[in-house]
């Protein structure tokens, strides 16, 4: 007959305190890999959508006030100003207005094209020049969730404008989403002939659209809701930003981010005398 | 009958097996941690670089001022509040007042290193705020210099125009411990560039 030997009790009991502290070195490794995933994934959501974000609204509102007829000035923003009046619909929609809701500003840039030039909107459908008049007046308008109002999406859209016309070519696109909220800041000259910005103010406060110099935006992003088990930051207090004038707060934990910008307007500053 | 003899592993054995996995996983952790600190650097870099971006918006937006070498920095930028030349959040909406070029430089230099509230983190009402950019990066220092003139002189001071000028801003960044001196605990990242205007 075989004669076998298995463990013994007390050697049993060794091995499976040895095998008890390895797991749990191993569980914890696995929890603290989690949190770093999230984490790791937050920063480069943030820093993605900041990066592009800032890239694409920086570039389309340098183009504000854009006129290839250098003596017909363009005013830059989309506010109630010579012809223009803000007030009836569907205009009402479009223009540069300061908190319009709990997500920020609503920023509108006015382009001239004139015929034999085109340009894209902003979902891609071509822009031409007015066949009568040989010109036509659009407005590049950005904004969070800008029109029609809603709270819960977190979406940067844009929108073109055919101003003459009074009639919406694209709205509500979205670019990206993650996108907190979106606020802005004018530049004014402190007369009508100085290139230098002398002041940042509200839009309501600009009594001068020919004033304009430059724009300050500032967009506060955010990343993917990761749910309650896979917070980014694990003590809840509460996080405030300052997006220009106004503020934002939180106490949910989420990773985020302010990213802001001067745009220097040469179209305008060119316009503007000699000094 | 052949008994095959059989032999398990001796205790010590495991023991050092179990040592030998630790060190395994705990050099894990340690790549772990470097990659939490290269996410969050490049991060930072990205700030970094939005914000000297945002500056170069600022000084391209008062073009007097930057002629006029208005925006050089001479050592640590003083983080006392200046004339507010742009609308600000200071626990709601405060309005700005109008600003000579000399006087919007200043501000820009103090907004860009400095922030509307020094303090980030308030004890009391257990509050963090953020409200600037350079609030998610460590120690911001700004070092602004003109490195070329021209023989033109327009704007207010006299002085020929500068039309380059070499920004460079440089913060804390990651932790190294077990160093004796508090000074040698930091090491310093930075970002710089050369802005040249006409």
């Amino acid at each position: 007959m075989l004669k076998q030997k298995g463990f013994s009790l007390i050697e049993l009991m060794v091995a499976s305190v040895i095998g008890i502290v390895l797991l749990a070195g191993v569980t914890n490794l696995l929890i603290t890999t989690n949190r770093t995933v999230s984490l790791s994934d937050g920063v480069a959501q943030n820093q993605e959508t900041g990066r592009f974000a800032m890239a694409y609204l920086s570039k389309h509102l340098r183009e504000a006030g854009y006129n290839p007829d250098f003596i017909a000035f363009t005013p830059p923003l989309l506010i109630t100003s010579g012809d223009i009046d803000c007030t009836a619909s569907p205009i009402n929609d479009a223009c540069a207005v300061n908190n319009l809701s709990s997500r920020g500003d609503r920023i509108a840039v006015v382009f001239t094209l004139v015929d034999g030039e085109s340009a894209r909107s902003c979902a891609g459908t071509d822009l031409v020049a007015d066949a009568a008049t040989g010109t036509r007046r659009f407005a590049t308008v950005f904004g969070v969730n800008s029109n029609p109002l809603s709270t819960s999406e977190k979406d940067l859209q844009c929108g073109t404008f055919d101003i003459d016309n009074n009639t919406w070519i694209d709205s509500n696109i979205s670019i990206l989403s993650n996108v907190e909220a979106f606020d802005f800041l004018v530049g004014l000259a402190a007369s009508a002939d100085s290139k230098s910005t002398s002041r940042y103010v509200t839009v309501d406060q600009v009594t001068d659209n020919n004033l304009i110099r430059s724009i300050r935006i500032a967009i506060l992003t955010t990343s993917q809701d990761q749910g309650d088990k896979n917070k980014v930051q694990s003590e809840l207090s509460t996080r405030k930003y300052a997006l220009l004038d106004s503020d934002y707060e939180f106490t949910d934990g989420q990773l985020r981010n302010i990213f802001s910008n001067t745009i220097e307007l040469p179209n305008s500053i060119e316009a503007a005398g000699l000094n | 009958m052949i008994t095959p003899r059989q032999n398990g592993f001796a205790m010590i054995e495991i023991m050092v097996t179990a040592v030998i996995l630790a060190i395994g996983i705990s050099g894990m952790g340690v790549l772990l941690l470097k990659s939490i600190q290269s996410s969050q650097d490049n991060s930072q870099k990205s700030q970094g670089m939005w914000i000297v971006q945002d500056l170069v918006g600022r000084m391209r937006a008062n073009s007097e001022g930057m002629r006029a070498k208005d925006y050089e920095t001479s050592g640590a930028v003083d983080c006392t509040q200046v004339k507010m030349c742009s609308d600000y959040n200071d626990d709601g909406f405060k309005s700005s007042e109008s600003c000579t070029p000399r006087e919007m430089a200043n501000f820009d230099r103090w907004i860009t290193a400095c922030g509307v509230s020094a303090q980030v983190y308030d004890a009391a009402s257990d509050t963090y705020l953020y409200d600037s950019p350079a609030d998610s990066i460590i120690n911001p220092e700004l070092n602004v210099t003109c490195t070329d003139t021209t023989d033109r002189t327009s704007s207010y001071s006299g002085e020929e125009d500068c039309v380059r000028y070499f920004i460079e801003l440089t913060w804390d960044t990651k932790l190294q411990q077990g160093a004796p001196d508090a000074a040698d605990r930091t090491f310093k990242s930075q970002f710089s560039m050369v802005m040249e205007s006409n």
